[in-house]
This record gives structure tokens, sequence and C-alpha cells, in this order.
């Protein structure tokens, strides 16, 4: 009786044509809005991004630029500060990130465990991220002032340091200092991505392993890793995208500085865009800035690898 | 045969009972290890914010005077009072609740369909579909501004809720149909192939079976949304200059003055700002966490 | 899903409203450059941008121009108070041509950048020679270019140096005798470093900067035009820097300090000396602060070549769209603004210092804000920074190799001669 009545039912899904071509096309249907959105607001300007980049286009000639064609990627090849700043920025994001993998995966482990307090875990995890960055940057600022910030007021009253550091004017501790204030920042966001997906792996396939006798260490590295590897490619490709076009940490606290040795590729390129007002050679930067990131994010694809595609 | 195994029992019973004895030390070291991290940790992440709210109840002489103190020396309350009555911190806020639940729902609209279609339908060119959509996220958002601003003044959205709400949801929609495409892919495909043979369409599928078990991921995705847009900076300064459209991010530096910043005022409204952004992800945070629900795998 | 129905009768809630108030904002627009064709004294509606101003000022200047003026009605917006983010917000929406604000308020050095540009309505004919006169001139000479003349001076600021009077009668002439009466009282009454300036690696830097090379007799363009920051005296004046940190003077943190950073280190009465810009004389006086009455304002010393305290001219100008539809209301404004009466307004309810050198002896200003006498010297010799429409690349290139030189990482001659190097490429780029 059922088994008839199932074959009915699928006699009529296939004989609707209406229902076919939907059904057909439905992946098309379903992509389209967001293709369309996307396409129509951002596609009109990074097209002309790259066509200002072909022109010596600046606040003097705005109305007639001079079509000087590749000169300008030309002399961003030589260009010391870029290449300056692009040092600094994959010294930046190569740090950041691994750091923010490491701890916010250590954070996804400790909000996906039940104990009491798990719901203030859960919400104080993500202050960091809830506050909007260029505040973050001023009030860190503050807290790394030299002589009245509270982070040296309270490392010499503990005895760690003998004398006041300056943390956003040396050389090698600003940067570290930045680092510190971005994964601050952003290990919520890695967390949150990050235990979502561990909540999705099927209690089934732990307990299978727990019959066994398997350890915690052992479910991790043979489970829950390989489970989540979807979602950690997702977590490293953007944060590690968001880090190489990092802006507003560093621009609020150091400026750049010192001696140019926080300037980030973003900083620079909003430096020529926006305070010099050089359009044509901003947009360079700007479209430079693209490629070596898309660059990295297709490499990323390719190594971490997609499930195989329909 | 009966005596090897009898000494094999009898050996696990004695590996067993060692191992108790070792697990129940273990545990405790691991127990307190644990409790000392989850402070460590905690107190890294909460110690900014906390110095933020400790500077917003500092007066101005305390300000001067106790700037290290980590308690301030007498509570004051009037930065929350000037910020309350004398600025327009709360119209920033209904302006970026809008603008960010907006940009929110349409977003994970538009994304839920996309990211199903491209994690389970028939596509012919998916991997350029989604390097497309990637690269416009890649793309600076600072060489955007000026090319944007043309367009939305001939359209006259400049000063509008819209004119922040399209350029957020294109920048947010690549995170969001990458986030959720991982997320679906996790799912197993038996569910879906069960459902098939019941005769249901595809759609009926994403609604019915999907989306309830993807609720961690479609929440988690959603406050990712959801926060990106509300702390979004650079758009909200140029895209809208009337004071009273202006969004949070904007608003507080608007606290700021040319050469000084006032400290007390400035943390007091950052604060208040954080909080409604706190009370959103608590509502949300059982759902982020919630697990898959039962009933999914019955089928 | 509930939840599903609730957010999509939200989201039509919000596209509806959305759409709603999207529409009435476009017809506003429509309605303000109709009415304007007609005659002169029809309604108008002149749209102001400035810095948000945290002080009556601005409310109290408005009320009395609408009462002079009223058919004139004054919509001001206000801007973040910072210089960056007010310049981005300006460039783009000039850039694109938006018509729909009628006066700007400049920073001092944007006026030949924008001119350039061609955003500003040039002013010859409202602004004449005779008018110019009465308005002290380095902020004169900050709104020309060209041959023309591009915006009013609103109000102006210098750099100045504070020192504790309580403890030093006579202010020091030159950098030597700060360095020598610095280190003689470290360590006695309080007092734990000498000078406090500003070195941040932004605008900060070389406004202070100007200030030692122009004190020591250099320059970083000379009056032609031409690249001098690697003159000897220059160099000379940069190494005065250097030396106030390496010599302890200065604390090396200097090189992150904006100028609030050094108020609130100096009101806590552990320095001698401070270079500030004026407005920080209000929070060193108030009740709270530990110099209260301690304090003294004087010019800046000199270098060992210098005959010039040096000054670094700050302030806002105020300029005229060149899109602006009613220009003639828009200058009624600014001239109302900048006259003997807003200017008083502006100084007794805001504090901001007047362009116009009559109101510094003015007494019921001067009953307010009395070491306004102390600072009209400073003021009518404060020098502008490069006047040029290539400001902001010519800032940086300082910015970022005098920083190098102050942390230690270059000589400061090799600094010096980097920048000029750069400058250089800027300016012939003509």
């Amino acid at each position: 009786m059922k088994l008839s009545n199932n074959t009915e039912n699928l006699k009529k899904r296939k004989t609707g044509f209406k229902e076919g071509i939907v059904e057909r096309n439905l992946g098309y249907i379903l992509l389209a809005p967001a293709v369309i959105t996307i396409g129509i607001i951002a596609i009109f300007p990074i097209l002309k991004t790259f066509w200002y980049s072909l022109f010596d286009m600046q606040l003097q000639n705005i109305t007639s630029p001079r079509f000087i064609g590749i000169d300008n990627y030309i002399k961003l090849s030589q260009d010391t500060t870029f290449l300056q700043s692009l040092r600094n920025t994959v010294y930046f994001s190569v740090l950041s990130v691994i750091l923010e993998l490491l701890i916010g995966f250590i954070a996804a482990l400790l909000m996906d465990l039940k104990f009491k307090g798990r719901a203030f875990l859960r919400a104080t995890i993500l202050i960091p991220w809830a506050i909007p960055g260029i505040i973050i940057a001023l009030i860190f600022q503050y807290m790394f002032n030299d002589r009245l910030g509270i982070i040296n007021v309270m490392l010499i009253k503990f005895h760690l340091i003998n004398s006041p550091v300056l943390w956003l004017g040396t050389k090698g501790y600003a940067m570290w200092s930045v680092i510190v204030v971005d994964v601050w920042k952003q290990v919520p966001f890695m967390a949150l991505i990050l235990v979502a997906g561990l909540q999705m792996i099927p209690k089934e396939l732990y307990e299978s392993c727990d019959v066994d006798g398997a350890t915690y260490l052992e479910k991790l590295f043979y489970i829950t890793i390989p489970q989540m590897k979807p979602v950690i490619m997702v977590a490293l490709l953007f944060r590690t995208m968001g880090a190489f076009k990092v802006f507003d940490t560093i621009y609020g606290l150091t400026g750049g500085g010192p001696g140019n040795s926080t300037s980030s590729i973003s900083v620079y390129a909003y430096k020529t865009l926006f305070n010099d007002l050089d359009f044509g050679y901003g947009s360079t930067i700007a479209i430079a800035t693209f490629v070596i990131i898309f660059i990295l994010c297709l490499g990323y694809i390719k190594l971490l690898g997609t499930e195989k595609e329909d | 045969m009966l005596r090897l195994y009898k000494t094999i029992r009898h050996r696990k019973g004695r590996l067993e009972e060692g191992k108790m004895m070792n697990y129940k030390n273990t545990k405790l070291i691991k127990r307190v290890l644990f409790i000392m991290f989850f402070l460590i940790f905690i107190l890294i992440i909460i110690f900014p914010f906390y110095w933020m709210i400790v500077t917003s109840l500092k007066s101005p002489d305390a300000l001067v005077n106790f700037s290290a103190n980590l308690i301030p020396p007498k509570v004051y309350f009037e930065n929350y009072i000037y910020v309350f009555e004398n600025s327009k911190l709360l119209k920033y806020l209904q302006n970026s609740l809008i603008v960010s639940g907006g940009t929110t729902i349409i977003c994970m609209w538009l994304a839920s369909l996309s990211a199903y279609s491209i994690a389970r339908l028939k596509i012919k060119g998916k991997k350029y579909i989604m390097a497309f959509i990637l690269a416009v996220s890649v793309f600076p958002g600072i060489a955007m501004v000026s090319p944007l601003f043309v367009i939305f003044k001939e359209i006259h959205i400049l000063n509008t809720y819209w004119g922040l709400i399209l350029p957020y949801i294109t920048f947010a929609l690549p995170l969001a149909i990458w986030n959720l495409h991982a997320y679906f892919k996790d799912i197993p495909k038996e569910m879906e192939e069960s459902a098939k043979i019941d005769g249901a369409s595809s759609l009926k599928i994403l609604w019915k079976i999907i989306l309830p078990i993807t609720a961690p991921g479609l929440f988690t995705t959603a406050i990712i949304v959801f926060i990106s847009s509300w702390n979004e900076f650079l758009f909200g300064l140029i895209f809208v200059s009337k004071d009273s459209m202006r969004t949070v991010p904007v608003g507080i530096m608007m606290f700021q003055g040319e050469y000084n910043i006032p400290w007390g005022e400035l943390s007091a409204a950052a604060v208040v700002a954080t909080v409604p952004i706190i009370i959103v992800v608590l509502i949300f945070q059982k759902r982020i966490v919630s697990g898959i629900t039962a009933g999914a795998v019955k089928g | 899903m509930k939840k599903r129905k609730i957010s999509l009768i939200l989201a039509t809630f919000l596209v509806a409203t959305s759409i709603l108030s999207g529409c009435s904002k476009g017809t506003d627009t429509k309605q303000s450059t109709e009415s304007e064709k007609t005659s002169k004294n029809d309604p108008v509606t002149i749209v102001w941008k400035r810095g948000k101003d945290t002080t009556p000022a601005t409310a109290k200047l408005i009320e009395a121009f609408e009462k002079k003026y009223n058919y004139i009605t004054v919509e001001q917006e206000d801007l973040p108070a910072t210089s960056s983010e007010q310049h981005n917000s300006y460039t783009t929406a000039l850039a694109a041509g938006d018509d729909s604000v009628d006066v700007i308020t400049m920073d001092v050095v944007w006026s030949s950048e924008f001119a350039s540009a061609g955003w500003l309505l040039p002013l010859e004919k409202y602004f004449t020679e005779s008018k110019q006169k009465e308005f002290l001139p380095g902020p004169i000479a900050s709104v020309k270019y060209k041959d023309s003349i591009y915006a009013v001076p609103d109000w102006t600021d210098a750099g100045v140096l504070f020192y504790r009077k309580d403890l030093v009668t006579t202010p020091p002439k030159t950098y030597d005798e700060l360095i020598k009466i610095s280190k003689d009282n470290i360590g006695k009454n309080g007092i734990e470093q000498g000078f406090l300036f500003q070195a941040f690696q932004n605008e900060a830097i070389v406004c202070n900067a100007l200030e030692f090379i122009n004190g020591n007799g250099g320059n970083i363009l000379d009056k032609d035009g031409n690249v001098v920051i690697d003159s000897v005296k220059s160099i000379g004046g940069i190494q005065i820097m250097k030396d106030l940190i390496d010599q302890k003077v200065s604390p090396k943190g200097v090189v992150t300090y904006k100028p609030q950073d050094c108020t609130d280190q100096f009101i806590l009465g552990n320095t001698l000396f401070m270079r500030n810009w004026p407005a920080n004389f209000a929070a060193l006086n108030a009740d709270s602060s530990a110099v209260k009455g301690k304090v003294g304002i004087a010019a800046l010393p000199t270098g060992a070549s210098g005959t010039q305290p040096g000054s670094t001219l700050g302030g806002w100008n105020l300029a005229i769209n060149k899109s602006s539809k009613q220009p003639d209301a828009a200058w009624k404004f600014i001239e109302f603004i900048t006259s003997e009466e807003g200017q008083k307004i502006n100084a007794i309810e805001g504090a901001y210092m007047p362009t116009r050198e009559k109101i510094y002896t003015d007494s019921e200003v001067l009953a307010k804000y009395p070491q306004l006498s102390d600072l009209l010297p400073a003021f009518k010799v404060a020098k502008p920074r490069p006047v040029s429409p290539y400001y902001s690349k010519i800032s940086d290139a300082i910015q970022v190799n005098l920083h190098k030189a102050l942390i230690g990482e270059t000589s400061v001659a090799v600094a010096a001669k980097d920048t000029a190097k750069q400058l250089n490429e800027i300016i012939n780029k003509k």
C-alpha cells in the first residue's frame, strides 16, 4: 500500500512542467539575488579603481587626468615605502592569524564544554569584537602610553619591568603591540566561527570512539580537527584577508610609525588616497593590495582543498 | 584458552584500576589547570572593557589625578548623564540598530539561498562564482569610497539608511556565503537523500531540514554580519553627513575634540554602545551553541 | 519557524520605512535649489559644515546672524572634530561635485590644496585688500593661492611655551638655556622631566619640528619655494629635538605623544616646560589641576642660529564651496562670523582665538581670557606650514623621515637629506 502511494507521489512530481524548470535551475535562481547585488554595487567601483590606476590623476589635474598605462605599477614595484609596508603586513598577518587560530580554537573548545558560567563565558568572549575598531585603537593607545598608561603602571607595580617601556614608539615593540591588540580584537570572531563548527559535529562519532577508550587529545586530532576542516579553512581565509587589509588598529595606535615600521599596505593606500589625494597612484596601491590578497586566497583554497565539487 | 582469557581479563582489570587512580589525580590537575587558564583568559579579554567602564566612572578631576587607578575614587555618573541627555548617542544607537538589523536580515536571506545552492545544487562554474564573490570582499574598501559616493549621490541615497545598508550587504555577503556553505557542507548527505526519496523538493529540504540543523551556523553568521556592520566606520563617515542619521562608531568619534579626548564621556558612550551588542549576543548565544536538534537524525 | 516569520515581517517593515525616509530626503534637496533662483530677500537656506563645537559659540553665532538677516536660515552640520576625518569627508564630497554644502570650515593647511582642485570659490570681489588688512598676517597668508584669495580666517592658533612660573621666573630665550634650567631643576620640587613636546607620526611632529627649525633660522621651504630643510640651520633645528631626548631633558615617549598626552603629564606638576597649543591653558588652570595658577605662557625659545622664535600657525578658515547655489548668502554669513561682533562672540563663548588684531585689546574679551595679551605676540609671528597644494605629501615625507631620526634609526643629517630629496620630487612634479 505504502509503496504504491510513494510511487504515485513520485509520478506527480515528475510530471509537473513548471516545477521541473524551477527544480533544474534552482541553483542559479537562488544564487542570482546575491550575485546581482554584489555585482551592481561592487563592480562599478572596482572597475573604476582599476581604470584610475592607469592614469596620473591627482588633485591638481583631477578633471583632466593623464593616461600613463602601467607606469604607476612600475613605480609601485620600486616604491620602498610600499615594499616596507608589504613586509610589515606579511609579518603582522602571519603572526596575528596563527595566534588567533590557536587561541580562538582553545576558546571554542572552552565554549563547547558544559560547565557553570558557560553563558557568561560566551557573552564575555564576544566583547572585544563588539567594540568598534577605532575606539579600540584609541583606548589601547591610552593604555599603552609610556608614563600614564595602565599597562606600564601595572607592569612596574608587579616588578615585571623596571622603567616604563615605550610600547608604541620603539621599533620592535610597536609591531607586537599592534599584533596584541588585533589578536585581542579578533579572537572572538575566530572562536565564534569555530564553535559553531564544533557544535555541528555529530556526537555519534565521539561516542563510537569513547567505546574504544580514546583520550581527549586523540579525539581532538582524529575527529574534531578533520571534521572542522571546511570551517577552519573559511575562518583562516577570511582572517588572513582581514589581517592583510588591517587599517584601524595600526592607523589609530601608531599612525604607521615609529618610522613607518608598522605601516601596512592599507595604511599606505589610505594616506595616498585620502591625505595626498593622489587618486591614480592610490588606486594602483589598492589594486596591488587586491591582487596580492586574492592570489593568497586562491593559494589557500588549493592548499587546504575543498571536497569534490559537483 | 580459558587461562589466557582469564589472564588478559585480570591484566585489563588491573590496568583499569591503575588507570582509575591516575585518572583521579590527573583529573584534579586538569581541573585546576583548566580553571586557571579559564580565569586568565577571561581576565585578559575583559580587562580593556573593564578599564573603559572604570574610566567612564571617573570625574574629570579623577581622570587627571587618578588616571591609573583601577577603581574610580568616587563613582561619577555624570558622564553617563551627559551621554544620555546631551549627546545624540541614543539616536546613533537607533540608526545603527536599523542599519545593522536590516543588513543582517537581508544578507542572511540572500546568503542562505546562495550558500545552499552552491553547497548542494548543480551549478556550472561554481568555482568561478565563489572566486568572484570572494574577490569582492578582498577589495580594499578605501578605494571604493569615492566611486560609491558619486553613485549614491546620483540616486539620492546619501544620508539615508539604504545608503549604508546596500554597501554593507554587499561586503557582508561574501563572508556569509562562504561561511554558510562550509556549514552546509558538513551536513551528512544521507539526511537529504532520505528526504528526496520521500519526494520533497529542494526548497522544502532547505527549509525544513537544512536550516534547522545548521541553526548554530546560521546564528553565528548572523551575529558576525550584525557586528561587522555595527562596527563599520569609513562608509558611515563619508556617506552620512547629517548628524541625526549617523551610526554609532562615527557618533562616538564625534565626542573627540580637536586636540583632546574627553575620556570620561567617550568611554561612557563606548560602554553604552557596546551594551546592545552584548544583549543581542546573550539572546542568541543559546542558539549558537545549541547543538544538533533532536529528531533530525531520525529522518 | 516562528523566528523566520518574525524576521520577515521585520524586514518588510524596515524596507518600508527606509524607502519612505529615503524618498522624503530626495525631495528636500530639490526644494532648496529651486528657491534660491528667485530674488535676493526670498528665504534662503545655507548649509555650514564644521567640526563639532563643544562650546556654545556656534549656536550663539547662528542665533545672532539669523536675527540680523532674517531671510537666511543656517543649517549647521557637525563633522568629527579631528582634522583628518573632516578632510576625508570634505575631499570625497567635493571631488564628487557635492553642492549640498555652502560654507566649509578648513584647517589652515588645506586652502591651497582645495583651491588648486577647483573646489573653492575665489573671494576677491567680496574680500578686498583693505578688509584683509584687518586680519593677522599669518592667517591671511594661509588663505592665498596663486594671486587669489580663497577663504577668510575664522580663528587662529599657534604653538607656545608653557612654563612653571612658580619655579622659573623668566622663561628661557634659547634652547640651551632651557636645557640648562631643566637639568638644574630635575629632581627638585617634584620635577621629573624638563620639556614636553609632540612628535607622534602625524601632523603633530610636523608642527613641532617646524618650530624648532624656524627657531634656529632654518625653514622647510624658503620664500621662493625652494627646499631648504637640509640647510645647516634647518638640520641644527632638528638636532635640537634629538638632543632634548638624548640629554634626557625630554622623555623618549615624545615620539608617541599628541597634544593631550603632554597636557596630561604637565598637569600633574612633574614637568617644567611644555610646547603646546594655547587651548590647553584652560585645563591647566582648572581647579583639579596641580599646577593651577602656576603656569605662564611665553614664546618658544630660539636655537643657537636663530633670531626669532618659531611658532607654527594653526587655526581654521571659512570658505565657500564653488558649487554652492547661494554664494551671496554664504558670503554674508562668513562676513558676519569674521566680523568684530562675530569674533567677539567666538572668543567669549568658545575661547576661540580671534584673527582680528583689534579683538586682542577688547576689554570684555580680556576680562575673560587675560592670557590673550600674552598670546598676541606669538600669533603675530606665527608661521604657516608650507603653503602648497602638495602639502599632504610634504607633510608625510617630513613625518616619516623625522620620526626615524628621533627614534634613532637614522641620523638627523641623513633624515633631513632624505626629506629634501623627497620634497624636491614632490614639488618639481609641477
